[in-house]
Parts: structure tokens; sequence; C-alpha cells
């Protein structure tokens, strides 16, 4: 093992996360860390950790199934990506900064509303929900902006729903969530879990007087009351669901538009029905990687890997717009092709901490895309892309903002 | 239903590892005339006795399956 290279041996670290430039490309700075052969690269974080990034589809997809990497956030050695995540790591942990077999208990709470059944059974909701807002802004007339008017309302309505959360307090979710995902420092973050969680609280409390729909009274009334889970820990697992139903499934459909005007043939075949939705849909969630930070981990064991070695207490990251661009897999990876046929994408994660709500995201993209593009005929952007301002790379990718505008040109 | 003992299910075909199962669905979605979520969203056989032709599909879901809680007959990691 002595002639392995270790992440003290490293003589070159790219900084780690990058901004993007282009919505939808991975930073231009990401490239040069596949140029080494891989499968993984040294890099540091925004602090001076050393840290390893995983280059390859292949090494990515192996490393989180395979039990190796742990995803404990109250490990010393756990990584922080970004300042706003220097208080959370104090915070109570959701199932997931868990691993099994704790990870695996309060998943298994969860799983019911989310399976691929009962997610169908919610096809015609979300397909009501999609049309109300396209109504609402067909009958505002443009210009608007799409994020506030049907990106972020959409899944914010459908996870409400999931959850039995009043949509009359939806502006609150919506503030909080972006509080925290985009938290300019440590205080800001906390304070936006201070404020779900004692929202939470109170409903809890509630529907354990009073059950009613939806999963958090499941939640209340089955496991909490059973004694299955304590309180802090439902709050925090069901503050995962609303931030995770939220910001991710939003910036889904902002870059898709983005993306897609800018691939006028795609588009075309998109919203003429020529290419089948569900392809489509995996295509863009290849593509575009939003959640780019898919893993961050620690080695729960030495690992050897090609020439490198990662030793036990290595940060090890998990770099999507890496792994869905990785050409051994995805042939002519940096070109949108919605007919490729691109499932085996890691954009929601793999191993035990694949994303719960992967079947929810899909049925949303999948009604939503499809009647924006048919609706709204002429869709463009009402500003010069360079305009548009992008998040920083230490959070889910996307913009805040798309004014766009439709009809005549 | 394809729920028929651990014992049994081990020479099927088909084989569950159902401790393993995080309820991610990919399996549904790869081949949902083989595979299917019950009422707690974990993985169960709607049949255990496949065709040929469904081997391949029921092999396509074991790759999909992110916490390799599938396995096939002569082929799938374990």
């Amino acid at each position: 093992m002595a002639d392995k290279i270790g992440l003290s041996d490293a003589v070159s670290a790219a900084p780690f996360p990058q901004d993007r430039t282009c919505p939808y490309q991975p930073p231009a700075g990401y490239a040069p860390l596949r140029s080494t052969g891989g499968p993984v690269h040294p890099v540091v974080l925004y602090d001076g950790t050393p840290a390893w990034v995983v280059t390859s589809y292949a090494a990515a997809r192996e490393l989180l199934w395979s039990g190796r990497l742990s995803a404990d956030r109250t490990n010393d050695a756990f990584p922080i990506i970004s300042p706003r995540m220097e208080g959370i790591k104090y915070q109570p942990q959701s199932f997931v900064g868990m691993d099994p077999p704790e990870h695996t208990r309060h998943r298994r709470m969860l799983l019911p509303e989310f399976s691929v059944r009962s997610v169908d059974a919610m096809r015609p909701v979300i397909g009501r929900i999609v049309d109300q807002y396209i109504d609402d802004m067909l009958a505002a007339g443009p210009p608007l902006d799409l994020v506030t008017a049907f990106s972020l309302p959409v899944p914010s309505r459908v996870i409400c729903d999931v959850l039995g959360v009043g949509y009359a307090d939806h502006d609150f979710f919506q503030r909080t969530s972006q509080d925290l995902v985009q938290a300019e420092s440590p205080e800001q973050a906390i304070g936006a879990v201070m404020e779900l969680s004692g929202y939470f609280e109170k409903m809890i409390t509630e529907y354990l007087e009073r059950p009613g729909d939806g999963m958090i009274s499941r939640l209340a009334v089955e496991e909490l009351a059973a004694g299955s889970v304590t309180r802090p820990e439902l709050i925090m697992s069901v503050l995962m669901l609303l931030i995770g139903g939220h910001e991710t499934t939003a910036s889904m459909i902002t870059l898709s538009v983005i993306a897609l005007l800018d691939n006028p043939d795609q588009y075309a075949a998109f919203a003429a029905g020529t290419v089948d939705a569900k392809l489509a849909v995996e295509e863009l969630l290849r593509y575009l990687s939003i959640a780019d930070i898919a893993g961050t981990r620690v080695a729960a064991t030495d690992i050897e890997l090609g020439d490198y070695l990662i030793r036990e207490d290595d940060p090890v990251i998990v770099v999507n717009s890496l792994a869905n661009r990785d050409p051994e897999t995805f042939p002519d990876p940096d070109a949108l092709d919605l007919s490729r046929g691109s499932r085996a994408h890691i954009a929601f994660g793999f191993g035990q901490h694949q994303c719960l709500g992967q079947n929810l995201a899909r049925a949303e993209l999948e009604i939503a895309l499809p009647a924006l593009l048919r609706r709204l005929p002429d869709l463009r952007l009402a500003i010069d892309a360079s305009q548009l301002r992008l998040r920083d790379g230490g959070t889910v990718q996307g913009v805040n903002e798309l004014p766009v505008t439709w009809g005549q040109l | 239903m394809g729920g028929t003992g651990q014992g049994a299910e081990a020479r099927e075909p088909v084989s569950l590892l159902h401790e393993r199962c995080v309820g991610a669905g990919q399996c549904v979605l790869t081949a949902p005339a083989i595979f299917t979520q019950d009422d707690a969203g974990i993985v169960s056989l709607v049949q255990s006795a496949l065709g040929a032709d469904q081997l391949a599909a029921a092999r396509a879901a074991a790759g999909f399956c992110p916490s390799r809680a599938i396995r096939v007959a002569g082929a799938g990691p374990g």
C-alpha cells in the first residue's frame, strides 16, 4: 500500500465546490478532475480540509452502495462543504445523516407515501395542480417569473398535500426552505431549522389530539405514539421531506426550461410529444445534475482504488455532474439527448440513501414539463441569459428568478 | 405472490434480500410485471416463476436496485 497515492501526497488539489457559469453545465474547473484518469481526485474544501472527489460513474455507484462510506454527520471527520453547514452539524440529524441500522429504521417509516404505487395514485392530483398554475400564468399574461409562478409552487403544493400541511402556510415553507438551502451564514441556517421545528412541533401535537389526513398525522399517530420514533427525530424527518420536496424539483423545472431553450430541436420534440416524457425526464435529471453534491461521506475503512488509497476518515464526495457525464457510461455526455435512455444516472444518488422522493419527483416532472411546453407557446427568456444569477456551487443548483415571456414573437 | 418463505425463495430464479430494501422503487419502474412494493413500500414479487425473457428484465431491475436487494440466479452482484 506504500506506493498508493493518499490525500496527504496530493501535489495539486482543486478547490471544491466551484460555481457554475452556465446554469446547466458543470463548472469548467471540474473537467480537469477527470483528466488524471481517476477514479478519484483530491480537492480542498473552503475551510482548507482536503477531500476526495469521485470522478467516475462506476466508482461512484460502487462506493455509494458498498457500505464502505459513512453518512454519519456527527463524525468529527464529516466534511463541511459550505459555511452555511457549519452549525447544522450540531443540530439533531435526520435520516440523511445516519448510517444503518438507524438510517434504515427511520427511512422505513417514511416509505409508504413514496412507493411507485402511492405516487401513481397522486398523478391526477399533480395534473390538476400543474394545470391550475398554468391557467393562472395564462390569465396573468407575460412576462412573469417562472420560479415564483410555477417551478416553486407546484412541488410545494404537492409535498404539502403529501405531508398534510395546510397550503395556507406555503409562503412560510418556501421562505424557510430557501433560507435553509441557501443560507448566507450558519446562523441563518439554524434559524430556519428552529422556525420549521417549532411549526412541526405544534402540528404534531395537534395531530396527536385530532388525527387528520397526510403523512405527518400518520407518523404521529402510528410511530410517535408507539414510541418507535422520538419527537425531535420525527421533526427532523419531516423537515427533510419538506426541504427535499421543495427546492430540488423546483430547480429541475426551472433549469429544464433553460436547457431546452438552448436546444430547440429537443424542445420541439418534447413539446410535440414525439419523445416519451419518462425518457426525457431521465435525461434532464442526468444532464442537469442539480443536486450536484450527490453524496458527502466519510470513509468508514481504508479503500484502495486504482493508484489511490482512501484512508479511514478521509472525506469522500460524489459529484453528480462528473458521474452523470462520465463518457464511459454516457457517450457524448455533454449533449442533451432526450431519447438517450439515461435512467442509470445517479441524479438521485445511489445506495441506501438514494432519494426517497425520487418517484414523486419523476411524476411531477413528467406532468409539469410537457404541460408547460405545450400550453405556453414560444416560451422564451424575458431577459438575456447572461443576466441570470446562479446559485453558488455548494447548494442545489439553479436560479432564484427566471423571467419568461411567451406568445407572439 | 412470491412470499413463499426464505428457503423456498432461495431456490427461485429471483430472490429478495428484504432487509436491504430501501424502498426506492427502482425495480418496480424497471420490471413491474415481476416486482411490486407492499403497503410498507418494501419490495415483493408479483410472480416468482419467470420466463426466459423475464429473467433479463429481472437482471436489469437488480442492476438498478440501489441497495442490491435483488438476486437473480446466474447473475447479479452479491
